[in-house]
């Protein structure tokens, strides 16, 4: 099986009666790097939060390396795939860095030293070993990203799900996050705006709006598309504007 | 308490003296004894209260904080416990002999000093534990003595998002003053200002819940320090309590007020 990540006619409704979600299929094979664009409130979020069953869509299907996404697989997939927010704030709750990248471990049963080792590796990888105390409300927020990509990376899933990884970075931070992404061999499905960063990562490109996926193919072939990115409120990454 | 004031309580706590090195269950423990301790003298004890302020006086000198930083503390607490005794000596009026003074004063009077002894008394010892325990040591020396999850579980979040809430209510206050030409808060605009703060954190709470969600939490965080409760620990309990009993029950014995 090539595929870990199938989704097929997915729809999702808000309770306020908004289409987020409608008749979202695609697929992605094992390695792969998908890159999700589309305008602010084009659902990309949204897709995110349902491939993980932290919401449930009305109709379609999720099928997570083989597992279909129901309540009662909802451990296993979680175990699967792992989400990294828009807003680190959100992701760092606890009260040292330490004890938000052991959150997931402990609650998954695996303390003692495996946590440990797992804990500060993960932080050792992103260069964040020597803040492990610190309370994460108290570093930049370079750091904060890299802190909430390594309490998702600390549980090892197959498939990572970023939803706006460069949103609110500095040159410099964004840069290191993209070297940190780059060298993950993880499954890697990329939501966001920053169409240079998935330009420099995706092997390929979904385009959505308003819910639909609405274009699909190779980033340098879609995103060098004046008329296409115009029409879903974006705009050609000007390294490709440079090129023509 | 303003986004310096939550800072600097942070900030002592993570000093190194001898009490800030005991386990906070045992500090949370004797603290508890001696508010319980101070709160049971009857309504008129005032003489038979003052010894007690040794305590709090010895914990600010063990632990290395400064005592003007100790009654800056208290001085911002003390307009709560002064209101509750405020209107005791209008209301109770008898006239009382006060010793060794020879001269008789309305209970009142009397009864209010005590309540504000026993205020300063009291908020000195919860000052002196939060900053000289990390909250987060404090909640989970909570957790470990078997307080509600749920209860333990609030405190780490309030603790947690206390200071993105000052923060937003800041930024919001500033775009406020920006663009209001000067003219103070009107009862309107704080009612709205509020319920926008109300409705970001309600946002803010979602998402944290969505977040952990995602890693496998269930109903109870897991943490991955240890407590020790060594013999040190056992000792400061156990003098906490010997100081507390041995005033509260042989030495003031005998003593009215």
């Amino acid at each position: 099986m090539s595929e870990i990540v199938q989704v097929e006619n997915l729809n999702y409704i808000y309770p306020d009666g908004s289409k987020a979600l409608e008749g979202v299929s695609f697929r992605v094979n094992y390695g792969e790097c998908l890159g999700i664009v589309g305008a602010s409130g084009a659902g990309k979020s949204t897709l995110g939060l349902c491939l993980l069953g932290l919401l449930s869509a009305q109709s379609g299907r999720i099928i997570i390396d083989g597992l279909e996404l129901k309540k009662e697989t909802l451990k296993q997939v979680r175990e699967k795939i792992g989400l990294v927010f828009q807003n680190p704030d959100d992701q760092l709750f606890m009260p040292t860095l330490f004890d938000d990248v052991a959150f997931g471990l402990l609650q998954n049963g695996i303390d003692g030293e495996e946590m440990e080792h797992r804990v500060i590796d993960a932080l050792k990888e992103r260069g964040l070993d020597k803040l492990a105390h610190k309370f994460p409300g108290h570093i930049s927020f370079g750091q904060k990203r890299l802190a909430s990509l390594a309490t998702v990376l600390v549980m090892k899933p197959e498939i990572l799900v970023l939803d706006e990884p460069s949103a609110n970075l500095d040159p410099r931070s964004r840069t290191n996050l993209i070297k940190h992404l780059k060298a993950l061999k993880n499954t890697r499905l990329i939501l966001s705006h920053d169409l240079e960063m998935i330009l420099s990562l995706a092997h390929r490109v979904l385009v959505m709006r308003e819910g639909k996926i609405v274009a699909e193919g190779e980033p340098h072939e879609i995103l060098a598309q004046k008329d296409l990115m115009e029409e879903n409120g974006l705009e050609v990454p000007i390294s490709l504007r440079l090129r023509a | 308490m303003s986004y310096h004031d939550a800072h600097i309580l942070d900030q002592y706590a993570y000093q190194a003296s001898v009490v800030h090195r005991l386990d906070p269950r045992a500090k949370i423990i004797a603290i508890l004894f001696f508010v319980i301790t101070v709160v049971s003298f009857p309504k008129y004890a005032l003489i038979s209260l003052l010894p007690f302020a040794l305590y709090p006086l010895v914990l600010v000198i063990l632990s290395g904080l400064s005592l003007r930083f100790l009654l800056r503390q208290v001085l911002i607490a003390s307009p709560f416990f002064i209101l509750v005794g405020l209107f005791n000596p209008f209301l109770d009026r008898t006239m009382i002999d006060v010793p060794f003074l020879g001269v008789q004063v309305r209970a009142g009077i009397i009864s209010f000093a005590s309540i504000v002894l026993r205020g300063f008394l009291c908020v000195s010892g919860a000052v002196l534990l939060v900053s000289s325990s990390s909250f987060p040591r404090l909640v989970e020396a909570l957790q470990a003595l078997h307080l509600p999850k749920a209860f333990t579980v609030q405190l780490m979040f309030l603790y947690r998002y206390l200071f993105l809430l000052i923060e937003e209510a800041k930024r919001m206050s500033q775009a406020r003053r920006l663009r209001s030409g000067g003219a103070k808060n009107s009862f309107n605009s704080t009612v709205s200002m509020l319920s926008v703060l109300l409705m970001r954190t309600l946002d803010r709470a979602g998402a944290i819940w969505l977040a952990m969600k995602a890693r496998g939490f269930q109903d109870e965080i897991k943490t991955a320090r240890k407590m020790k409760y060594g013999f040190r620990d056992f000792i400061f309990l156990l003098l906490s309590i010997i100081f507390c009993l041995g005033l509260r029950l042989i030495i003031f014995e005998e003593i009215k007020f």
